[in-house]
């Protein structure tokens, strides 16, 4: 027999139910966390890094190396009365070494030049080693001393070998030339009354990396 | 009439069924999650070689300077990001292997270089690579972009915090001044191979190759082969990574980070890449005592993003518009929110909910008091009758 209290009870469970079932996904679901407020927009950082320099000359990369002289000819003094003459290499072997320290080496294996006066053949030949202290712009380089030399001149002419020539170190040394270095050989030359010029060509000996 | 009502039912079949916001991809998804925390990592140069065999100092007086772009990712909001140790580290791997480059190149100017390779390998080996003094360190200058939105950059000055060498792991943890960023897990443990993944950064630098909203991208492939370098584990991926991606993360389809863009493989034609294994970068966080754990909001963003792709219109407005507010520059959460109010989404919360909630206890109260009166109405009608003699039944109520 329908009772009506009975009904209103079942209602009211049905209802507590939904509620509950309602109320769940709501007490569960506690919504988005709260986080800290970010800063926005734009924020350039400032430079950290102080702009630095490196004190002292730069050294010339493009010198440093070994050289072997290909040509090379100046006006020689080569009798003590008679004005310079036109001397021009012929053979035998002279080369640099120019050392990113400051120093620089010649050597010299039968190193000859060749001149004339009066139609006699005047030659000078050269051996040993000189040791220079160098410096270099992109256009000049300057040896400043000869420290150390070993280097022996001979000379001959027409009456055969003469006295030969011992070079003495010399701390003034102190010479400048025009220098043009380019990645496979240099032309070092002088406007001074010597008219010096040389040709000289990179070799792997000293410098070169790879 | 009868045509009429099969055209209409047939247009009805025919019609495009509602519009949804599954992704197209498990890539989609992971892209979506991993993307806010990915950043621009560029770091400057300053420094001079010498060969200690000989003295000389390339760089002349100013120097050699110059910048690498990478990628990172930011692992915990406070500020602490990964990328490739050989983007910011000082040796010859790292920005030294870049001075050492550039002494080459000017000794190849002036004739002095047969092989370039070998001449970069002896000065690796005998040079040593300083500052404006002797002995003094590189200057390295690293900072950190990212996009804010409205196409501004945060930039961020960085340090390092420690790193495993390049030939190490190839990993680094960066520390910026910053709280509250975009952050991304990290997986640890074996990936299998043939997981897919992405992998996300910058292709190229930042100014040819990226758009002023510094909205990274992403290259998908897989795992190609688990392996190791001196001990160090590496992922091999099929991701096509190109440079300026070194140190961008290596993420799953969850948009957890599972290793980090290492080297590329000079002169192969077919993608072929490593990666630094996550296990690696977590070593770093350990030993800086650093958790990758999310922040609220990154959570925040996960729920909306998840609840977008479950067509959850109106949950994903309101953890969106929550994550917008704590971090109004948030490109990604303000493009899918912009998505899912054009699905119909509105930051309604649990309003509804609560008021049915309330009608149900409402009903719930009334029936059950009514249920309790009607009750106590009978109980008091059956006391007040007369008590009936022995051997007559009690009418029945």
């Amino acid at each position: 027999m329908f009772k009506v209290h009975t009904a209103l009870f079942v209602v009211s469970a049905a209802a507590v139910l939904a509620c509950a079932g309602l109320f769940v996904p709501v007490l569960a679901d506690t919504g988005p966390e709260r986080a800290e407020p970010v800063a926005a927009g734009a924020r350039p950082s400032p430079t950290t890094t102080a702009p630095s320099t490196r004190e002292g000359p730069g050294q010339q990369h493009c010198l440093i190396g070994s050289w072997q002289v290909v040509t090379e000819q100046l006006m020689f003094k080569f009798y003590t009365d008679v004005d310079p003459l036109p001397f021009t290499s012929t053979g035998g072997l002279r080369y640099y070494e120019f050392r990113p320290d400051g120093t620089a080496i010649e050597r010299n294996v039968n190193f000859t030049m060749v001149g004339s006066y009066r139609g006699n053949e005047l030659r000078y030949v050269r051996n040993g080693e000189r040791t220079f202290t160098w410096s270099a712009t992109d256009k000049t380089i300057t040896y400043h001393t000869l420290p150390a030399t070993s280097l022996v001149s001979d000379y001959y002419d027409q009456r055969g070998r003469l006295d030969p020539g011992t070079e003495l170190p010399n701390p003034n040394f102190n010479e400048t030339d025009d220098i043009a270095c380019s990645p496979t050989q240099t032309i070092e030359s002088t406007t001074r009354e010597s008219r010096y010029s040389a040709m000289w060509t990179r070799t792997a000996d000293y410098g070169v990396y790879g | 009439m009868k045509r009429a009502i099969v055209l209409a039912g047939l247009l009805l079949c025919l019609a495009a069924p509602p519009a949804s916001a599954q992704p197209a991809s498990p890539e989609e998804q992971a892209a979506a999650i991993a993307r806010p925390a990915i950043v621009f990592v560029e770091t400057r140069w300053h420094g001079w070689v010498r060969d200690r065999r000989t003295g000389e100092v390339f760089g002349g007086a100013e120097g050699y300077r110059f910048t690498t772009s990478c990628s990172g990712a930011v692992i915990n909001g406070d500020g602490y990001v990964s990328t490739a140790s050989h983007c910011v580290d000082p040796g010859v791997d790292g920005g030294g292997g870049g001075l050492i480059d550039m002494a080459v190149a000017e000794l190849a100017a002036v004739g002095r270089v047969r092989d370039p390779a070998l001449a970069a390998q002896q000065l690796a080996e005998n040079a040593t690579l300083e500052g404006a003094t002797e002995g003094s360190p590189i200057g390295r200058d690293i900072q950190v972009q990212r996009g804010t939105g409205n196409k501004d950059r945060d930039v961020a000055p960085a340090r390092v915090v420690d790193l495993a060498p390049p030939t190490e792991g190839d990993v680094a943890l960066l520390k910026v001044p910053r709280r509250g960023l975009p952050a991304i897990e990290l997986v640890t443990g074996d990936v299998a191979v043939g997981t897919p993944v992405l992998a996300i950064g910058y292709p190229g630098s930042t100014g040819e190759a990226t758009d002023p909203t510094l909205e990274p991208s992403s290259k998908n492939g897989q795992v190609s082969n688990q392996r190791s370098q001196d001990g160090h584990p590496f992922y091999e991926i099929s991701a096509a990574v190109t440079h300026g991606m070194s140190g961008g993360p290596v993420v799953d389809m969850r948009g957890r980070i599972i290793g980090v863009v290492s080297q590329l493989s000079p002169g192969e034609t077919q993608s072929f890449n490593l990666a630094a294994s996550a296990e690696t970068l977590a070593g770093l966080l350990r030993d800086a005592n650093v958790d990758d754990a999310l922040g609220p909001n990154d959570r925040n963003y996960r729920t909306g993003l998840s609840a977008y792709f479950s067509d959850d219109y109106d949950r994903a407005v309101e953890y969106l518009d929550a994550v917008l507010d704590a971090a109004p520059g948030h490109p990604q959460a303000s493009r899918y929110r912009t998505l899912a109010v054009e699905q119909g989404g509105a930051a309604s919360g649990n309003g509804v909910l609560v008021v049915l909630a309330v009608v149900c206890a409402a009903v719930a109260l009334l029936a059950g008091a009514g249920g309790i009166a009607l009750m106590a109405r009978r109980r008091r009608a059956f006391m007040a009758a007369p008590t009936p003699p022995y051997g007559i039944p009690i009418p029945r109520v």
